[in-house]
């Protein structure tokens, strides 16, 4: 055979398949096959797909994907989950020097002399199914508690917000590793035809009081390709940066541009013959499609208005978490496995009377609201929805703790809460104990890789095994740590 | 167990390969499962080829289709993503060679015709001395192929599992194709490969991990006596009891252990069976011998230039591979142009190029090549890598993210690469600049290189740890760029491959742990934008502060005017201090903490007691009673205004003076001392160490000072085996897409074996003997044959050497973001060629730093085209919020050699949609119209050329013509939109305009356009 003839066979094959997927016919299992081996690195996840059952060897996955509620600056965790009756009566007792030992604190109150209790802020009331005791801070949280199963003692090494942060995302302290969401997507490919694999979105708090910045590393794919790193979705502008054409350019004119560069761009393939080529004709036409994909998927104008209202009021506002948290619902729908929220506002050292109710109602209704409502359309069974911050807050007060207005706690890393419900995770259940204090852990203690070896477990990843080899190792999320937590599971 | 869970796993891939594309795991575990289990193999390539649709294509059909296997390519990529441009084909073009490998087993089983495999890149041997000699095999052994079902069939156990591992990435210093059992095995090659990866980790170097005390990195312990058996007895495999463990199946004993997730293949095995039986010989790691000006072959052939093409054409020719023709003219200066100073050619350059190479090609390439390394954009060019080593950025990264303003240290790269600054030079002054004899101002500036790194000006963040993290950063950074270490693996214990041990790191560390710094920010200047901080500027000391003569001239100025201003004051102070008095007593307690009521500290200064006050307490307090207090006094106004408004202008003079964070030494009896960190941890330090370099690599001059100048002058004194070839293999990796040795970033034992051994070690030697002269060896590169030769791919050489890594044909990729976006500008006639100064503020979507900062910080749009168009090597360099049009750009947070190069559909959006790149297909549309003739034809050709450096053939004339009619017809109906498309409402011709402007988008678009040829 000619080397001309070749090319032009192998260029109308290409077209053939690129012809099926982008008109989503269907495939039979050898065209289907050949798509899975013509699929370039760079197309791979984020644009060839197929069914998006995952077929990890190491066991059968509870979650097919992931909705990670983070909830920067340090939740406290004893105002809203870690109930501390006798805590209410010591209220300015100096917490023992036996209790805090051995706990690093951070420099604003490493070297404090007195280390006051500072009472929980409101009242614990139990959910009436399961008994779940939760603040009235959370009250629509604690509506939910019996889907729910909640962690009491966490536990981590970091003192400040990056690193605490950068430690639940990336597993390590120091920015520079792949994302949870990167490892999942480099571990189970994607299920979307035309909408990323992992995608992040960001509110702020509603009185921009004290949030965190938000590093793109929290998201990052650090050492392993950079097509696995999340797509940050934006409030404002384009939800995805670049994504409106140019003024005065119709969809039709755009399609016809794309045609051109594809036309020419097979001429020179006949050149030059370089594989890349036919993928960059591909990933061409996917940014096509996915223009009016991300639109789509953005436009809430087909969601009722019951829906919306169990949102709360704030769903309307692009950028807030509520709308977020919808959104996430509507990416799960489409196929997308990992998506990252990231609230910041949580971190109260001089504010915390006024500020924390101000955070949950930001959250609060919202969150329980996206649980609810994967529920009703069968999907909270294999979402796994994630709750929680990079670490709680102190138990004794910083400031002035009989000034309403000038105190707060401070970063507490040694006992904390997160919530976890869906996919697989115990529903109604209370996990770990912490003392009196609720200040070092008691019984149960789920360290940070213990917490990325669950969540892995639970979407069918072995987390000893999903390794990518760097600086002539094989890295790992939980690094060379972390057990999964069984008595969590379902 | 193991057994039952590789089927399972394989069982499970085979229906997830059914349905849909592997995942990236799924490919690096079916990998691993065909390279164990021969038997999966056949298998395997049944059902591909039986199960779909795939058997009624042939193999040149595969390759040509871009066929990738399922195979592990993208697992064991190192850093991220892979290196450098080629990456993304690799993988592609890998998993061909693999597929048509398997075909070729399949065929080979029917008719035994055996056409050449892909090769073996691990081929050539490594002159490197062998350590022991003793203890000859005493057994003969029959060597047999033990991995393939039919030891007989050489031919296709070899061709099968070569092409597998032809297949595999770069990983555990396996050289690519040393998965099969040669005839002669090497210690280098074949044996430590299959040691570190499988062994090292708990036998190797680190003493907390010898398990069983046991140590297999070197001979002396791998043999010794251990009570009537040793691990290794040499000569006698079977008495050796590594042997036992690795076939025993007693999971208690199996070696590697089940739980390690590692295993042996029957190849690994049978190399390890016959190095023992040979008499186990160890060899010294090749790169860490000093290298030799190895012999340059002799080939009689028109087509080999210089060394570097006899050494290359002396290995495709064993290979039995000619090179590709040479390429067009004007492919070679567009690659030229790109490479050496990063953009395209004019068409006045190549249409005399091409002139010029008709007559004397030689001559035409090397004066080509002698005006670009004179441009002084070269600099520009060659600062990029360099850059994204030295993680250079203009913001500090962490919370607070506040500016700095190490630029003039990239304004020192740049000319120092324009002034063809020695390479050692180079070395020295960055690393030890500020350490030199008398060092003029350029020299310290040049050690702002370790101070480049992240700073944390957080609230809680506590300074020492914040500290050590910096000097854990320059320890990585500098073994990273100049020794191509993994150091940062020693730093909490000893390293788990190398010869490096945690003593070893700390006393590394340790010249970098003498900088008179506190590990906070201690200057901030400017006002309102950093977050959590109202300074915009935020930076640690040591500083360098670099006035300009009109800055100084200012300072002085106004210096005298607050004096004479002072005077005044003076004189006046017995009528005003009692009125001063009463006026202090006129505030309520809730008045004088209310800060706003005064400005500064003048609130605090008022709350203390008159007679306790200093000076400028004093003098602050007086000066804002002058200006702002009640007492009638026109004249005292005036007077108070004046002197603060003095103050005020001479302190936005003092902070608008740039200041460089550079490096600096504690002076001599105040040294910092430095101790091992146990784990890392700087709040468990042990044992006391002194500044030293590691012990396997040769030592420090006795003369040498024991500081960072000793140190520079160690990586450049021509002992040190590493540096000189580090750096070569970068250069080459720059003009070849990947370097000599695949790892830059690794030339440990872990790392890739060089796949041109011997060209490595001529080239450092020839580096090195040249007084580190970097033009020296750029020229070198591209005049030779093999840079010239044209980058058409064929089916034979990607079957045969599917990476590119023989160099059989020149490396196509496409640009980095940098410098697409430069090219984009330089053909719309839009950049602005000014070099170096403060960074600029091009387009970016509006609100992506308020996003991310709460509102804290915004871009400064300012439109102007100094600040628009300038290269992009000048875009101000925020770490919290990268530049967004510049994809696939390192992150400038840590040290990284490598670059990456996906192809995904958002980099599709931002060149068809970034404002950048509409205005300058809007631009390219303007030029058509006026410098591009009359006709359409003419312009559209005029805008094709300048984008690809050639004429378009006539079948894509007339796609160009079709397309443009196609939009004139389009935006005809549409007139406004037109205008507003084309940014132009009222300009005469609109709908013509609009139609070239999304031409100009096709062709700036094209891949051709994108890629470097």
């Amino acid at each position: 055979m000619s080397f001309d003839r070749h090319l032009q066979e192998s260029a109308n094959r290409l077209n053939q398949t690129r012809r099926q997927f982008f008109g989503k016919s269907a495939t039979g299992i050898g065209a289907a096959a050949l798509a899975s081996l013509i699929s370039k690195d760079g197309i791979s996840a984020d644009t060839l797909t197929g069914a998006g059952s995952s077929t990890f060897p190491n066991h059968t996955a509870k979650a097919k994907r992931v909705i990670y509620l983070m909830q920067t600056g340090g939740p406290s965790h004893l105002d809203l989950f870690d109930y501390k009756p006798g805590m209410y009566k010591r209220h300015g007792e100096d917490i023992p020097a036996s209790v805090r030992a051995g706990v690093r604190l951070s420099t604003m109150t490493g070297n404090y002399d007195k280390h006051p209790v500072l009472r929980p802020l409101q009242n614990f009331r139990q959910n009436r199914k399961s008994g779940t005791w939760m603040s009235d801070l959370v009250p629509y949280t604690r509506e939910i508690a019996d889907k729910v199963c909640l962690i009491n003692s966490m536990n981590t090494e970091a003192v400040n917000h990056a690193p605490g942060v950068t430690f639940f995302t990336t597993g390590h302290q120091l920015p520079g590793r792949p994302s949870m969401g990167a490892w999942m997507s480099y571990g189970l490919g994607s299920a979307s035809e035309d909408l990323p694999s992992f995608v992040v979105m960001l509110s702020r708090d509603r009185e921009n009081s004290c949030g965190q910045l938000f590093y793109d590393y929290y998201w990052g794919s650090g050492f392993i390709p950079s097509k696995y790193q999340g797509v940050k979705f934006r409030g404002q502008g384009d939800p995805v940066l670049f994504l409106s054409d140019p003024k005065g350019l119709s969809r039709d004119m755009k399609k016809g541009l794309i045609d051109d560069v594809a036309a020419l761009n097979q001429e020179h393939f006949k050149d030059v013959a370089d594989p890349e080529i036919q993928t960059r004709i591909s990933q061409y036409e996917m940014a096509y499609r996915m223009q009016t994909s991300v639109p789509d998927l953005t436009d809430l104008s087909d969601e009722p208005q019951h829906i919306l209202d169990m949102y709360g009021p704030d769903v309307h506002r692009p950028g807030s978490f509520a709308r977020n948290c919808l959104l996430a619902r509507r990416l799960a729908e489409r196929g997308t496995q990992f998506v990252q929220l990231m609230h910041a506002g949580w971190d109260q050292h001089q504010n915390i009377p006024t500020q924390l109710a101000i955070q949950c109602k930001d959250t609060d209704q919202p969150s329980a609201a996206l649980v609810k409502d994967l529920e009703q359309r069968g999907l909270l069974e294999d979402t796994l929805v994630i709750w929680g911050g990079e670490f709680g807050r102190t138990p004794f007060g910083q400031g002035d703790i009989n000034n309403e207005l000038k105190h707060g706690r401070d970063h507490h890393g040694a006992a904390f809460s997160i919530w976890m419900a869906g996919g697989g995770v115990a529903p109604g259940k209370v996990y770990g104990k912490t003392d009196d204090y609720a200040y070092n852990i008691v019984d149960g203690k789920v360290h940070v890789h213990d917490f990325h070896a669950t969540v892995m477990h639970l979407l069918g990843l072995d987390h000893e095994k999903l390794t990518y080899r760097f600086q002539g190792r094989r890295f790992r999320l939980t690094d060379v740590h972390g057990h999964v937590v069984k008595d969590i599971l379902a | 167990m193991t057994h039952d869970k590789d089927s399972q796993d394989y069982q499970s891939i085979l229906a997830a390969l059914n349905e849909r594309e592997l995942t990236g795991w799924e490919r690096e575990r079916l990998w691993e499962l065909l390279e164990r289990n021969p038997d999966l193999i056949a298998d395997f390539s049944d059902h591909c080829f039986v199960g779909s649709q795939i058997r009624s294509i042939t193999d040149e059909q595969l390759v040509a289709s871009g066929i990738e296997p399922p195979l592990r390519n993208v697992v064991s990529m190192p850093l991220r993503e892979t290196s450098s441009h080629l990456s993304l084909r690799w993988p592609i073009a890998v998993g061909i060679a693999a597929l048509v490998a398997f075909l070729a087993v399949v065929m080979m089983q029917h008719d035994k015709a055996a056409p050449p495999g892909p090769i073996d890149l691990a081929a050539t041997e490594l002159a490197t001395p062998v350590s022991e000699t003793s203890a000859p095999a005493t057994t003969p052994v029959r060597e047999t192929n033990l991995s393939l079902d039919d030891p007989n069939d050489e031919a296709v156990a070899l061709s099968g599992s070569a092409a597998l591992a032809n297949s595999r990435n770069p990983r555990g210093g396996k050289p690519e194709g040393a998965a099969s059992v040669p005839d002669k095995i090497s210690f280098n090659h074949h044996v430590r490969p299959i040691l570190s990866e499988n062994c090292f980790y708990c036998h190797g170097p680190d003493e907390n991990t010898q398990e069983a005390g046991l140590r297999l990195d070197l001979r002396e312990s791998a043999t010794e006596d251990l009570g009537g058996y040793a691990a290794i007895v040499p000569g006698d495999a079977e008495s050796s009891e590594i042997w036992h463990r690795i076939l025993s199946d007693d999971p208690t004993e199996l070696m590697p252990p089940p739980e390690s997730h590692r295993t042996l293949n029957a190849a690994d095995r049978e190399i390890l069976r016959r190095w023992i039986n040979d008499g186990a010989k160890y060899e010294a790691h090749w790169a860490f011998i000093k290298p030799k000006r190895s012999e340059v072959p002799e080939l009689n052939d028109s087509r080999v230039k210089n060394p570097i093409d006899a050494f290359i054409l002396h290995r495709l020719r064993k290979e039995g591979l000619e090179p590709n023709p040479g390429a067009a003219p004007h492919t070679l200066l567009r690659r030229l142009s790109l490479d050496l100073i990063g953009l395209p050619p004019t068409l006045e350059e190549l249409s005399a190029f091409e002139l010029h190479f008709h007559d004397n090609p030689d001559k035409a390439v090397e004066e080509a090549v002698d005006r670009l390394l004179d441009s002084p954009h070269f600099g520009e060019r060659m600062a990029l890598p360099w850059l994204d080593a030295a993680r250079y950025a203009d913001s500090n990264g962490f919370q607070q993210d506040g500016n700095r303003h190490q630029w003039p240290w990239r304004d020192w790269v740049i000319d120092a690469y324009n002034d063809n600054m020695p390479f050692d030079q180079f070395t020295l002054e960055q690393i030890a600049g500020d350490l030199l004899e008398n060092p003029t101002q350029s020299q310290i500036i040049a050690t702002a290189f370790n101070r480049n790194h992240m700073l944390n000006g957080e609230g809680g963040a506590i300074k020492e740890e914040q500290r050590i993290n910096y000097v854990v950063d320059r320890v990585d950074t500098t073994a990273t760029t100049w020794l191509g270490l993994t150091m940062a693996c020693a730093q909490c214990h000893t390293h788990k491959y190398d010869p490096i041990t945690h003593q070893e790191y700390f006393q590394f560390f340790a010249f970098f742990n003498n900088v008179p710094e506190t590990g906070g920010v201690d200057k901030r200047s400017g006002k309102g934008c950093a977050f959590g901080s109202s300074s915009t500027v935020q930076l640690s000391r040591p500083l360098l502060t670099l006035p300009t003569v009109a800055q100084r001239n200012r300072q002085q100025e106004l210096n005298e005017k607050i004096k004479a201003q002072e005077a005044i004051i003076q004189q006046l102070l017995p009528e005003v201090d009692p009125l001063r008095r009463e006026w202090e007593k006129s505030f309520t307690l809730a008045q004088l903490v209310d800060r706003t009521r005064f400005r500064g500290n003048v609130s605090v200064y008022l709350r203390t007691k008159e007679n306790e006050r200093n000076a400028i307490q004093k003098r602050d307090i007086t000066e804002f009673y002058l200006h702002k207090g009640n007492h009638g006094n026109e004249h005292w106004t005036t007077v108070g205004a004046e002197i603060f408004k003095l103050r005020n202008d001479l302190r936005v003079t003092t902070e608008s003076i740039i200041e460089v964070m550079v490096m600096g030494e504690n002076p001599p009896g105040k040294s910092r001392e430095t101790f091992i960190l146990d784990r890392g941890d700087y709040q468990q330090p042990t044992e006391q160490v002194n500044p030293g370099t590691p012990s396997f690599l040769p030592p420090m001059k006795d003369s040498a000072p024991g500081n960072r100048l000793g140190l520079a002058q160690w990586l450049i004194n021509g002992e040190n085996p590493l540096t000189a070839r580090v750096t070569v293999n970068r250069l080459w990796a720059q003009f070849f897409g990947v370097g000599i040795v695949k790892t830059s970033e690794d030339f440990g034992v872990q790392g890739e074996l060089p796949v041109h051994p011997e060209l490595i070690d001529w080239l450092a030697v020839e580096f090195v003997e040249s007084g580190w002269d970097m033009k020296h060896l750029i020229r070198l590169i591209v005049t030779s044959s093999t840079y010239c030769q044209s980058s058409t791919f064929t089916p034979e050489k990607l079957e045969r050497d599917p990476e590119n890594r023989l160099v059989g044909r020149g490396a196509r990729s496409r640009l980095p973001a940098m410098l697409l976006r430069d090219q984009a500008l330089a053909v719309a006639g839009l950049l602005r060629k000014d070099i170096g100064g403060l960074p600029v503020y091009p387009h970016q979507p509006e609100g992506l730093w308020k996003d991310f900062s709460f509102g804290k910080i915004s871009y400064p749009h300012t439109g102007s085209e100094e600040q628009l168009y300038r290269r992009s090597l000048y875009t101000f360099w925020r770490r919290t919020s990268a530049p967004p049009n510049m994809f696939d750009s390192s992150s400038r947070q840590v040290c990284s050699v490598k670059t990456s190069t996906t192809n995904t559909p958002l980099h599709a959006l931002t060149l068809l949609n970034d404002q950048t790149y509409v205005e300058a297909a809007r631009a390219l549309a303007q030029r058509m119209m006026l410098e591009g003739g009359e006709s359409t034809e003419d312009r559209l050709e005029f805008a094709f050329h300048l984008a690809t450096g050639r004429l378009p053939d006539e079948r894509e004339h007339q796609l160009l013509m079709n397309g443009f009619d196609r939009s004139l017809n389009e935006f005809g109906s549409f007139e406004s939109e037109a205008a507003e498309y084309a940014a132009a409402p009222n300009a005469r011709s609109v709908v013509e305009r609009a139609a070239l402007t999304r031409m100009a988008q096709v062709i700036l678009n094209l891949d051709e356009t994108l890629n470097r040829p």
